[in-house]
């Protein structure tokens, strides 16, 4: 309501509304500090960056999950293929030859010593390549439940399937698995 | 009447959650400055204002409150959520309030307060536009919820009823009861003004100075 008005002008419309009509030109010329936008724009930023984080790390549980069951598929299968071979070259090393025992030699003996050996051998989880360069490989103990071993063809007694078996994990400096044996 | 385009609201906050910091950013401008103008004339405080639509928009950023379309348009909700933090800090401020269901009765006489807030910070240039908000400050916060956002923000009473969360009698109940509150305390102000009137500066003549465009119309009528 401007000020030229006359006098009767101003009488004919309501005081209240003239004086909210008044309250409401200033205050439309009222906004927010402008620090409050920029506090805004601050934590969306670091809401998506938390959002993508989260997603990042989602990303890579669910990679190391399948990281983890390909290695168990291509390495722990053809491991124990090869335990199971030693085992069997050494079964039969060991079994008494049906003739010609005299031919038991120095030699067989020394390869029965090798096989005795053999009978603990590492179970390869990286290439040979990959275990030879490793500058600092460490040996661990680890006790694996023999229940486990079921899903890689081993026979599971079940009177002994709640024990554990013995092993030893041969681990990289950055704690990558390279080799497994299992201990008597 | 919603002050934005609903349409596009739900548009710019679909985007936003996808995370496009231009949307949040184009709600933001949008919603701002009628949630910062409620906050201020309700609360009567700047910083305090600045504060509730910071939290507002950090709740709409995180989720928290979980805005739901099908109950409403976004600029209700942003000055529901606005509200419930007013009563909050008020509430914090004035203990003796014990919630905000005791404005749900629509028979209280405490239709003055005395908020309470200290003294009243200076946001309006026009002193005429002055008064009136320190008059504003008087009433009492549920009749001046009503008012400020009928009044200032030209919503319908529909939407004032969803915002206040009471039915359409008790917004046009609460309506003119705060309209005639506010003309009891501009009119009472005017009297004592008028028995007391406020000494001017001299000015370099050391005549006294005298600036009726800075004065409200009432006084002229009273």
């Amino acid at each position: 309501m401007s000020e030229s008005k006359t006098p009767i002008a101003i009488l004919t419309v309501s005081p209240i509304d003239r004086a909210l009509d008044t309250l409401r030109q200033e205050a439309e010329k009222l906004n927010t500090p402008a620090y409050v936008e920029n506090i805004l724009m601050a934590a969306f930023a670091t809401a998506q960056t938390g959002k993508a984080g989260v997603t990042t790390a989602k990303a890579h549980l669910e990679s190391s999950r399948d990281q983890f069951a390909r290695m168990v598929s291509q390495w722990f299968a053809p491991g124990f293929a090869v335990a199971a071979s030693v085992v069997m070259a050494s079964w039969m090393m060991l079994s008494p030859l049906p003739q010609a025992v005299d031919d038991v030699s120095v030699t067989s003996m020394s390869t029965l010593a090798d096989a005795s050996e053999a009978a603990n051998p590492f179970i390869a989880f990286q290439s040979l390549e990959r275990i030879a360069l490793e500058p600092s490989p460490r040996l661990i103990s680890a006790n694996v439940p023999r229940s486990s071993l079921a899903a890689y063809g081993v026979p599971i007694d079940p009177e002994t399937a709640g024990q554990s078996v013995r092993t030893e994990m041969l681990v990289a400096a950055n704690g990558q698995p390279l080799a497994m044996r299992f201990m008597p | 009447m919603p002050l934005t385009d609903p349409t596009q609201d739900l548009a710019l906050l679909a985007e936003m959650r996808s995370g496009n910091a231009g949307a949040f950013e184009q709600l933001y401008r949008r919603h701002q400055g009628p949630l910062y103008r409620f906050a201020v004339l309700r609360c009567g405080s700047a910083d305090s204002a600045a504060d509730i639509v910071q939290e507002v928009f950090l709740a709409l950023l995180n989720d928290t409150l979980k805005f739901d379309p099908s109950r409403g348009v976004l600029q209700g909700f942003l000055f529901g959520v606005a509200r419930n933090l007013l009563l909050k800090q008020h509430e914090a401020r004035r203990r003796y309030v014990s919630s905000s269901n005791v404005y749900d009765g629509d028979t209280s006489d405490d239709e003055v307060v005395d908020d309470g807030a200290g003294p009243l910070e200076k946001l309006l240039a026009n002193e005429a536009a002055e008064n009136v908000r320190h008059a504003l400050q008087k009433i009492s916060p549920h009749y001046r919820d009503v008012l400020i956002l009928y009044e200032m923000h030209d919503l319908a009473y529909i939407d004032i009823a969803q915002i206040c969360g009471i039915d359409l009698g008790t917004v046009r109940s609460r309506l003119s009861r705060a309209r005639a509150k506010l003309l009891n305390l501009l009119q009472g102000d005017l009297a004592v003004s008028s028995r007391c009137p406020p000494r001017q500066p001299p000015d370099i003549d050391g005549n006294s100075v005298l600036e009726p465009s800075s004065t409200f119309p009432l006084e002229a009528r009273s």
